[in-house]
């Protein structure tokens, strides 16, 4: 019982990681450096809230997130792609200007500085074992697969990969650059707003400032442990949220400074880049492709 | 006076970057004026409180400043060497924490107390830094992802030990206040201390240390190309280590100086967003030290100004946080500002001559 | 005459304020093999980059089977039109197979929408077969020889069944023998009805297979000749604009006296993606150049690398001077007075962004001339980084000079004047000294090594083409996999008969020197 309940809040602590991790993935096989995505799962968990508060339908939030994440993905590969910017800062100035205004927004639509009013969540499915999810645990399960399927099975799969790999040779053979990683861009954008949304709408149930608590690091520190593999991916964003898991039941149990549980993902993260170097990451990612330059 | 053509090639530069900077900070002022009318705001007197207020008390803009300065060192001395700092935030906080106990545990003579708390602070502050460095330096690993969990880190820790070990009000999570011993004088009545002279010595004497010594040719090479560098027998890895190291000892003196000559206690959250304040800071002066100063005070006019945004609207303080985050997308990505200046050009020249 | 299958008429591009083509009109005829000539930064790979898309004229007009090409198109509208291009440097995806390489961007080919790899493979193989690649198509390319590299990228554009095929500089990584193996191959490309366009800047190469030669020179068109009409003594003239003397070493048949710079079984750990030095030996001598030839690859960056002190040896040690070192370090490689040109300025050399007078106090650490306690005596630095810049002839004459901003000779000028001038100056090791040089700069480079030459420093000069290593060295050694299999004098040394060592058709002869 006490098992299939920590892999219950496992479960449902993982699959906002996990989302988000497919998004980093995409993106990094695209040969962009998503540091961006702390503030893409902030910017859908908004809207989906915000969706589900206009409309009480958490369905409607959920596909909102979609297009909001898809959004800000966008303006992110704007700047990066077309602006020639450096990947990692204007990934993390992106974060502030959706950390800044959903802060805003939040006292502006809720009158509340910190948390929104609640909201109806996702239906929820009593599974055996696995305890009570939502329904996106699913809709993960699947998106999974199809990440997978889309990286190495599909043409266009390969042609983001190749964009990623060497830019340089993938122009010189007529796979147009910048459309291939706007296109990364833009499902790496859907996946990361969905994962703000199952964080808001599928568990929480309303916004509270800052939300996301650094989980696109988490996220894409646990592509960096996976190998940039989407099905190792699955199992290092599920450790991470066993370790949350952990952590929230040894709150109740252990006398230990709730300070100290807090810090063990973040700890565990730390210390597992020791022993993981960046060895995988596709040849260009964060690097700016420029035509003729060679 | 008569210049080379080199000097007036070298000044058309600096003045073109300058005024990618004016462009970009007009351009950053416009959009978060577009937000403003989304919240059902009007944004010219959005700005207008934000700035008068900022003016009306400008002690309190010097003060904020002075951190701002030494958060921006913070950052720009370690992007010279090719490293993001993105630990200032728990640097600060630490910094302040170690000033506060540092000042309150003990009585040391005047002028050596507050020398003691700030050296304190600026150790805890190069230790925290050192983190991610060698995470860079010996496993490779982003120093912007181990920056932020070192953050986290630091956070927690922090509220444990103003919480619990060095709890000195019983309300709220706090230090004890400082002895008089090691405070910092305030200038007159004003708000600020006289911290913010050492703050802007210390840009001086970066700018010294960057352009005539050979540590600062050696780090500054080591962040444009570490392999030409390395050629040259410099040590990257250590020169971006050294540069951590003092980046985060600045950032610890940000937050001891607003401890041994503003708030005189450490309060637990109270140094949130320093640290990713002087990533704006920095960008906006371009990694230039004696340029931060003046972007330390803009984006501490801002702060100031988005407080009292807060107090008299429904926008919410955070405000100043979507500006500064814009400031740097713009700043970083020099093709968007560049394509815009190229647009308007034209058309400036066009009019001239329709002038004429 | 045929008709041409591509015209150029008046097309000019700019790069900033340099004119690399100007108002250039070239005529490619139907099946013939056509060479562009012309010196480095004569504006030929720009050129043909223009055809190929990759750059944007700024006015003229092209012409491709009779149409006219809008100014903005395209590497896709090229390869669209039957134009292929094998770059310099290979554009290969390392971690993708060959299949996957020669097949990128024309999957559908084999599927529309999915993947389908053993429908590529089954695609690929014939190819592979046909032009003798004696790889499989599932392997990853990541390892692969430089030659046959170049073959894949042969193979890419024949796969997307090009008629037009622009090779950019194709010899510089091969040895003699495979020079002549791809030229049969492009012999009988041509008999197929492709036409050929070889980008080169070695005339001795392009009369033996070409039929017709255009010579460009400052980013023009110069003349074109029919190859069967020309000689290299009138090809040489119309490159450069006027007659050069190349400048080239007097053999002497003195003795070796004792070598002053002895390499001794040196070893550097294995790693995945390069080669490694195992057991090598070389010894230089007071007054003599040492060339050291090989195809790309085979060891010659790590021997810089080990010799500037950035990459460990493991075992081994060497000599100067009477000192010993077993640990390389920048710092002690230094103090045995080795100056090191390295092989990439851009990358290895020089800060890009930093003035003419950072890049050469790089190379002053702890000069007591120019800092105290690590603070530079400006006025020192400024008085002696003068005087390099006039010696060495740095233009602009200005010490405050961005790098980035002046010419690629001059930026080599800025690196001589840094390594050449070191008190104590032992031994010089050049690493493709001149690649990437107009004719002048060349000039420069070369006569500053002769100059050190005839003040007794030893001189290694590490080169890829073998022309500038048979004129300028007295001895000439031969890399392969990470160790010297040859060591004999320049003149007795033949072109095939190094070509042959480099490729390994002649055993290996073990520490020879």
């Amino acid at each position: 019982m006490e098992l299939s309940t920590l892999i219950s809040s496992m479960l449902r602590l993982g699959t906002p990681l996990l989302l988000a991790a497919l998004g980093v993935l995409v993106s990094a096989k695209g040969g962009i450096v998503n540091m961006g995505m702390e503030g893409n799962m902030l910017f859908g968990a908004f809207m989906s809230v915000y969706v589900t508060y206009l409309t009480g339908q958490p369905m409607l939030g959920l596909l909102a997130s979609i297009p909001a994440g898809i959004i800000y993905s966008l303006i992110l590969g704007a700047f990066i792609i077309k602006g020639r910017g450096h990947q990692v800062v204007c990934g993390l100035g992106l974060n502030f200007v959706v950390i800044g205004c959903t802060t805003v927004l939040l006292s502006v639509v809720w009158n509340s500085s910190g948390y929104s009013t609640d909201v109806p969540r996702l239906p929820q499915v009593k599974l055996p074992f696995l305890g009570q999810q939502s329904i996106s645990l699913f809709i993960t399960a699947v998106l999974v697969v199809a990440v997978w399927f889309f990286l190495e099975k599909t043409n266009t799969g390969l042609r983001v990969r190749s964009v990623g790999e060497n830019p340089a040779a993938a122009d010189s053979v007529g796979v147009d650059v910048v459309k291939y990683q706007f296109l990364a861009m833009v499902i790496a954008g859907a996946l990361g707003g969905l994962a703000g949304a199952e964080l808001a709408v599928g568990q929480m149930g309303y916004f509270i400032k800052q939300m996301t608590a650094s989980k696109g690091f988490l996220a894409y520190s646990a592509v960096i442990f996976a190998g940039y593999n989407p099905y190792a991916v699955v199992l290092t964003t599920m450790f991470i949220g066993l370790l949350d898991a952990v952590q929230m039941r040894a709150q109740t149990m252990l006398n230990i400074p709730g300070q100290f549980l807090l810090m063990l993902p973040y700890l565990v993260t730390l210390l597992a880049l020791i022993f993981v170097g960046d060895k995988k990451k596709p040849k260009a990612a964060g690097k700016t492709y420029v035509r003729g330059s060679f | 006076m008569k210049l080379s053509s080199d000097k007036k090639a070298r000044l058309k530069w600096k003045s073109l970057d300058v005024l990618y900077v004016l462009v970009s900070i007009l351009l950053a002022l416009v959009a978060g004026g577009v937000f403003i009318l989304i919240t059902g705001n009007n944004p010219l007197q959005a700005y207008g409180i934000m700035f008068s207020k900022a003016f009306s008390s400008f002690g309190q803009v010097l003060r904020r400043a002075t951190v701002y300065i030494l958060t921006g060192l913070a950052v720009s001395i370690p992007i010279k060497t090719g490293v993001i700092n993105m630990g200032g935030e728990g640097q600060v906080a630490a910094g302040a924490l170690t000033a506060a106990v540092l000042g309150s545990a003990f009585m040391l003579p005047l002028g050596i107390h507050p020398i003691a708390c700030m050296l304190g602070a600026m150790i805890t502050g190069a230790v925290l830094a050192l983190i991610p460095a060698v995470f860079k330096t010996r496993f490779g690993s982003s120093e912007v992802v181990t920056g932020i969990m070192v953050n986290y880190l630091v956070q927690y820790l922090l509220q444990y030990l103003s919480m619990y070990t060095f709890r000195g009000s019983a309300n709220s999570a706090q230090t004890a206040e400082v002895f008089d011993s090691a405070k910092i004088a305030r200038v007159g009545d004003a708000q600020w201390s006289y911290g913010l002279f050492i703050a802007i010595a210390l840009c001086f004497a970066m700018h010294f240390v960057m352009s005539r010594t050979r540590v600062g040719l050696e780090m500054q090479s080591a962040g444009l190309n570490p392999l030409a560098a390395r050629y040259q027998g410099v040590n990257v890895g250590r020169m971006s280590m050294l540069a951590m190291a003092l980046g985060g000892a600045m950032a610890g003196l940000g937050g001891s100086l607003e401890v041994l000559g503003g708030r005189y206690l450490y309060l637990d959250t109270y140094f949130a967003s320093y640290g990713f304040d002087g990533i704006a800071v920095s960008y906006m002066a371009k990694n230039n030290p004696i340029m931060i100063i003046i972007t330390a005070m803009f984006i501490s006019v801002l702060k100031v100004g988005a407080v009292a945004l807060d107090r008299q609207t429904n926008v919410s303080v955070h405000f100043s946080t979507a500006l500064q985050g814009i400031f740097i997308i713009l700043l970083v990505s020099p093709y968007i500002v560049q394509a815009i200046v190229a647009k308007l050009k034209p058309k400036r020249k066009a009019q001239l001559t329709a002038e004429e | 005459m045929a008709e041409p299958v591509i015209s150029m008429r008046d097309v000019t591009i700019r790069f900033g304020s340099l004119v690399a083509n100007d108002k250039v009109s070239l005529d490619i005829e139907k099946g013939e093999i056509m060479a562009l000539l012309g010196e480095n930064g004569a504006g030929k790979s720009t050129l043909m980059k223009i055809l190929y898309g990759l750059y944007m004229r700024e006015s003229g007009e092209i012409t491709v089977d009779g149409k006219a090409m809008p100014r903005k198109f395209s590497p896709s509208d090229a390869i669209g039109l039957g134009i292929g291009m094998v770059p310099q440097h290979f554009m290969l995806v390392d971690s993708f197979s060959v299949a996957e390489n020669i097949v990128l961007g024309e999957e559908q080919k084999a599927s529309r929408l999915l993947l389908n790899k053993e429908k590529i493979f089954s695609m690929v193989e014939p190819l592979c077969k046909e032009f003798g690649i004696d790889v499989s198509p599932r392997q990853k390319v990541e390892n692969l020889p430089l030659g046959v590299k170049q073959k894949i990228e042969i193979l890419k554009a024949l796969f997307r069944q090009t008629k037009i095929l622009i090779l950019d500089e194709p010899t510089t990584v091969l040895t003699p023998q495979e020079v002549d193996e791809l030229f049969k191959m492009l012999r009988s490309l041509q008999k197929k009805g492709l036409t050929v366009v070889i980008i080169t800047h070695k005339m001795h190469e392009v009369l033996a297979v070409t039929d017709r030669i255009t010579v460009m020179r400052h980013g023009k068109h110069i003349a074109t000749f029919n190859t069967a009409d020309t000689n290299t003594q009138e090809l040489a003239r119309t490159m450069v604009g006027k007659d050069v003397a190349s400048v080239h070493v007097e053999q002497s048949d003195a003795p070796l006296g004792e070598p002053s710079f002895v390499i001794d079984r040196v070893n550097t750990p294995p790693s995945e993606d390069r080669c490694n030095l195992k057991d090598f030996c070389l010894k230089l001598y007071p007054g003599k150049v040492v060339g050291v030839a090989g195809i790309d690859g085979n060891g010659q960056t790590e021997l810089v690398e080990v010799l500037t002190g950035v990459r460990r040896m493991h075992s081994g040690s060497i000599t100067a001077g009477g000192n010993t070192i077993t640990e390389n370090t920048t710092d002690s490689m230094r103090r045995l007075g080795i100056g090191v040109i390295p092989e990439d300025r851009i990358e290895q050399g020089l800060v890009m962004e930093f003035c003419v007078r950072d890049n050469i106090m790089m190379g002053y650490k702890g000069d007591p001339r120019f800092e105290r306690h690590g603070i530079f005596r400006m006025k020192a630095v400024d008085r002696y980084v003068d005087e390099l810049v006039g010696k060495y002839d740095v233009r602009p004459a200005r010490r405050s000079a961005v790098c980035r901003y002046i010419s690629g000779g001059n930026q080599q000028k800025v690196v001589l004047a840094r390594e050449l001038e070191r008190p104590a100056l032992q031994a010089v090791v050049a690493s493709q000294p001149v690649r990437g040089l107009d004719v002048g700069a060349i000039q420069f480079t070369h006569q500053t090594l002769l100059r050190l030459r005839g003040e007794d420093k030893s001189i290694l000069l590490v080169s890829s083409d073998l022309d500038e290593i048979k004129s300028l060295s007295d001895y000439i050694a031969v890399i392969r996999d990470g160790r010297i299999v040859a060591f004999k004098k320049a003149d007795e040394f033949s072109k095939d008969e190094i070509g042959l060592y480099m490729s390994g058709a002649i055993a290996d002869e073990g520490c020879a020197v």
